[in-house]
Order: structure tokens, then sequence, then C-alpha cells
């Protein structure tokens, strides 16, 4: 009887073994995998020219708008302090792409995750905080606007929708499932996505929030080059 | 052959051991530093470290064969302090993890937090398959001398 229960003993514990190897095998591979596709980079395709060339087109359509008026010649009904303001404005949104850190972080060839996650990083803090918070979304404040001009009150709740719509696109949301690529065990929705994937598909979302960004500027500027033109 | 395979894992099992308990103790530290909790906290972490610390000492001591001399046994707690040993490094040193560029710390707890359920659940497993193979090292012993005595009767 003694030897029965020894001998099951030793068959539980030898089950148990195998078990336990299969778990650590697992593991320790699935951390190799994991590791290798961490480290994948995803290169954005250049056949339509870069992002970073197509961005700074852009760029400097808004620089040409908004440099359109002149304190000179403008003979039209706004106040000269009204449009130096925006035209400042402008200047200070257009100078957040124009800046070194952006270059370096937009013209890179491949992108890792923590590339995207720095890119999303800037986007944030460079044009929504300080070009589109701070910068733009006072000139839409239908009660104390930053600059009070009757022509630019008509178009300010078109603004505010489009600037809301800027601040309420998931940008968090993005950067916080980037944040998710040390999930590396037992497949559940947030790491179904393969590590590549979610780089690929966060690099194009960050790069059309910066798009989105710059075609709100560019339809405020042409408006601007209206008024500095005197229409 | 598998006398020299099965003292290179036990020499590389007990060298890992080691190697998986210091890089944890390190990372728990540095997590309750961050996190400004008291180390008895994760205390409970530790605690199938020093169960096997103290099995690995009676399995030495007693020179029980049927743990020590388990190929298998020495392979797979190679393979789990291995394991253990990988996600800590790659907790500290891999800066790929977004989380551990976000900190100052320079180290990613949360996916450290995340292997802790499977670093008890294998640590607690070698205890306990550890123990079942003490017991049939007795029954061994016994089954040895019974069937050499059986032997000699028979020889006689």
């Amino acid at each position: 009887m003694k030897a029965f229960f020894v001998e099951y003993l030793h068959i539980i514990g030898t089950t148990l073994l195998g078990l336990l190897f299969g778990l650590s095998f697992f593991l320790l591979f699935l951390n190799f995998y994991h590791y290798k596709e961490v480290h994948t980079t995803y290169k954005p395709s250049t056949d339509s020219g870069t992002n970073y060339d197509s961005i700074m087109n852009e760029v400097a359509a808004i620089k040409a708008n908004a440099d359109t008026y002149s304190q000179a010649t403008y003979q039209g009904p706004e106040e000269t302090f009204d449009m130096l303001n925006l035209q400042t404005k402008f200047h200070f949104c257009t100078d957040a792409f124009e800046d070194e850190e952006f270059k370096k972080l937009m013209a890179k060839e491949e992108y890792n995750i923590n590339d995207v996650y720095e890119l999303a990083s800037y986007y944030q803090n460079e044009v929504l905080n300080d070009c589109i918070v701070i910068q733009m979304y006072g000139l839409a404040n239908e009660e104390s606007p930053s600059i009070k001009s009757a022509r630019l009150q008509e178009i300010a709740p078109f603004l505010k929708v489009e600037m809301d719509q800027l601040l309420s696109g998931g940008l968090v949301y993005v950067k916080n499932n980037m944040k998710n690529n040390d999930i590396f065990y037992f497949s559940n929705d947030d790491s179904k996505t393969s590590v590549f994937e979610l780089t690929k598909n966060s690099y194009l979302e960050v790069v059309n929030y910066y798009r989105r960004s710059l075609a709100f500027l560019k339809n405020f500027s042409e408006w601007y080059k209206k008024i500095a033109q005197g229409g | 052959m598998k006398k020299i395979l099965n003292g290179l894992f036990y020499f590389l099992q007990l060298m890992l051991f080691i190697g998986a308990f210091a890089l944890t103790l390190m990372v728990m530290i540095q997590m309750n530093r961050r996190l400004e909790k008291s180390f008895m906290t994760t205390i409970n972490v530790f605690v199938p470290f020093a169960i096997l610390l103290v099995l690995f000492m009676v399995n030495m001591i007693f020179n029980q064969k049927t743990v020590r001399g388990n190929l298998f046994y020495n392979l797979t707690s190679c393979l789990v302090f291995g394991t253990i040993v990988v996600v800590a490094l790659r907790a500290m040193l891999d800066h790929r993890l977004i989380l551990s560029t976000l900190n100052s710390y320079h180290m990613d707890f949360n996916f450290f937090a995340n292997f802790l359920p499977f670093l008890k659940i294998m640590l607690y497993s070698l205890c306990v398959v550890n123990v079942l193979l003490m017991f049939h090292l007795k029954e061994d012993k016994g089954k040895d001398k019974g069937e050499s005595s059986k032997g000699e009767k028979h020889t006689a």
C-alpha cells in the first residue's frame, strides 16, 4: 500500500515537473520573441514624398498666408493690433514645426515604438497644448474673446468646433495603448495586436493628428489672408 | 554522459538561483522605493526562494540523489531560474519598453510586476516537486536494499 502511494506521488511529481517545464519554456521563449518584436521598426512609405516634406510644405503655406499682412500696406477695417496679434499666433504655431527637435523626430527613416511615443508627446505638448489651446482657443471664446473683431466672431463657432474635435481626439488613448508594449504573455485584446502593428498604427494615427492640426491652421490662415488682402 | 550533464545543470541551477534571487531583490527594492512602501509588504515574493534554499540545503546535506541526480528536475530548475533572470534583466535594461523610459528609474516595474504571479507559481511548484521526489528517495533506498538482499539470498 505504501509503495502504491509513493509510486503515485512520483507520478504526480513528474507530471507537475512536466507542466512546470512547459510553462517556463513557454515564458522564456515568449520573452525572446517579445524582445525581438519590440525591437522591430516601421519604415514609412516614401513613394509620394516623406511625411516631413509634406508637413513642411503645409507649414510654408501657413507662414506665407500669415505674412500676407503688412502693417504698411493694409487698408482694411480691422485693428492693426488684432492683425499683428493673429500673425504672431500663426508664427508661434509654425515655429513648433520648424524646431530642430521636430525635424529630428519626423525626418526619421525608421521608427521604433519609443520614437512614435516621443512624436505623440511632442504633438501633445508643442502643437495641441502650446499652439491650439494657448494661442488659438481663446479666439473662439464667445464670452470674452482674446481678439474682439466682428469678422473673427463670425467664424468663431466654426473654429471652436474644429478645435474641440482636435482636443477630444483619442491621442491619449493612442499614447496609453503604446504603453501596453510591455505585455508579453497570454493573448488578450491588448496584446493580440503585435508590437509591430502597434508601432505602425500608432505612427499613422499620430501623423494623422499632425495633419488635422495643420489643416485647421491652414484653413484659418486662408481666412486671415483674405482679411489681410482687404477682402 | 548523464553524470556530466547532471553535474553541469546542478551547478548552473545554483548559479541561476543566486542570480534570480539577486535580480528579483534589486527590482523589488527599487519598486518599493518608488512607491515609498515598506519592504515587508513584498516579503511574500521571497518566501518561495527561502523554501527552495532550505530544500536545496536538505538535498545537499542528506545527499538525496533522486533529487540531485534527476536530470529533468535540474533542467527544469535551470529553465525556471533562467526565465526569472531574463525577465528581470529585460525590466532593467530593455529601454524599448515605453514605461521604462517614462520615469527616471530606467526600469519597467509594470513588466516585472506582470511576471510576479508566474514567478510564484514556478517557484512553489519547484518546491512541491522537490518534496515529492524526496519521498521517492526513501522508498528507493528500501527497495534497493530489499532487492540486493534478495539477490544475495538467491546467489547463496
